[in-house]
């Protein structure tokens, strides 16, 4: 069965509903903003108010409204904000755990990357002088090196002694071509051995906290 | 009230966890209704949820203030619920152009009303979701925002991140296209029709 009201669909009835007036919740025309000016608004209510079909059409949505309205009352499951913020609260513990670690003082880095550098070069220079490209510039550089580094271990205990003798014999041993490369590889182990030293010797001290 | 969203707003911003609860707190429930009227399942509607939450407080140092909090956490939960559903499963109906292709004041729908009739109760409402489900999520989230959560058109505009005068289009249509739905559901009666 077909509501005879449907009918009688005129123009006013049509640019009702397409402004919404006919479908207006409960309470809704009163909405702040909400209500459609202008005289045409003006006019369409009036329409509204006195046919039959808008009325009917309004009186729909009102039920609509209601129904829909029934599931305002629906709640969020308990507890679906606090697992959020568990989430939350544990990655911030983690972030500041992250921020709040010992730091490198920038400094110390500075400091250990100008060793490390100034020990590159050094070995550069003994590579070059390897290939005797700079060997009558500095000629017995390393061997000057070598007198002092042993003075010092002179002065320190007969096991160092004899290891450095041990260490200048395995270096004589090695056939001359090889030599100069193993002399580059073992600067460049004890240019990296002291980086890390003044790293770990200046560079110790937490840094300062992230607010 | 204004004043102390902005305070929390403020205190959120640089990280205070508890002061982002206190901004969600008032509007959670309605942030879940919109979430559960587009996942259409509670389950999957907490967790869109709780991904929403998540994501706006990533986002939050983002936020400029320019609209109210709560809209722009419906917008999230809008954006996210969508996209959980299209990766979910692509539903056809969810093409707005095809339920408008139907043209909006067919017989069907011109005939859902009957004052004689009783809709109502239980079997009303199941009708009503089940006809709602079908509208695509930008129709479900606005016909949701105005006639359940009382929002201003313009507030629903700044939730699906479109112009004033889209909504008020996407409102007719949702209407036209609800009508027609519930035709369907009642078996092509129209609403209320015995
Ligand atoms: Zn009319």
């Amino acid at each position: 069965m077909r509501a005879p009201q449907a009918d009688r669909l005129t123009w006013q009835c049509r640019a009702a509903d397409r402004l919404g007036l006919t479908a207006e919740p409960p309470g809704g025309g009163s909405r702040k903003g909400e209500r459609w000016g202008g005289l045409l608004a003006w006019l369409l209510r009036r329409h509204v108010a006195r046919c039959p079909r808008c009325q009917a059409e309004l009186a729909g949505w009102r039920r609509i409204a209601a129904l829909l309205q029934a599931s305002s009352g629906v709640q969020a499951p308990a507890g679906t904000l606090d697992r959020v913020m568990a989430r939350i609260a544990a990655e911030q513990d983690q972030e500041r755990a992250v921020s709040e670690g010992p730091r490198r003082e920038p400094l110390s880095l500075a400091g250990a990357a100008a060793a490390w550098l100034a020990w590159v070069f050094a070995v550069s220079l003994q590579a070059a002088g390897a290939l005797g490209l700079l060997l009558p510039a500095f000629p017995g550089l390393t061997d000057r090196v070598f007198a002092l580094v042993r003075a010092a271990f002179d002065s320190g205990g007969q096991r160092v002694r004899e290891a450095a003798w041990m260490l200048q014999r395995a270096g004589e041993t090695l056939p001359p071509g090889v030599a100069p490369y193993v002399e580059a590889v073992w600067w460049c182990a004890a240019g990296l051995s002291f980086a890390i030293g003044v790293l770990i010797v200046t560079g110790g001290r937490p840094g300062p906290r992230r607010e | 009230m204004v004043q102390d969203e902005a305070k929390l707003l403020h205190r959120a911003k640089e990280g205070d966890g508890q002061a982002f609860a206190g901004l969600v707190e008032p509007c959670l429930d309605q942030a879940y209704r919109l979430a559960l009227r587009l996942a259409g399942d509670p389950g999957e509607a907490e967790d869109a949820l709780q991904e929403a939450l998540y994501k706006a407080w990533r986002a939050l140092p983002r936020f400029r203030g320019d609209a109210r909090f709560a809209t722009w956490l419906y917008r999230i939960v809008y954006r996210v619920a969508v996209d959980r559903a299209r990766k979910a499963k692509p539903l056809p109906v969810d093409d707005a152009r095809l339920l408008d292709a139907a043209g909006s004041h067919d017989p069907a729908a011109a005939a859902w009303y009957d004052p004689e009739s009783r809709w109502e109760g239980v079997e009303a409402q199941r009708e009503l979701e089940a006809a709602l489900q079908k509208l695509p999520p930008s129709y479900r989230a606005a016909l949701t925002l105005y006639y359940v959560e009382g929002l201003t058109v313009r507030d629903i505009a700044g939730v699906l991140d479109v112009p004033v005068g889209t909504v008020k289009t996407h409102l007719h249509r949702a209407r036209q296209a609800l009508k027609r739905e519930l035709g369907k559901e009642r078996g092509g009666e129209g609403v209320w029709t015995r």
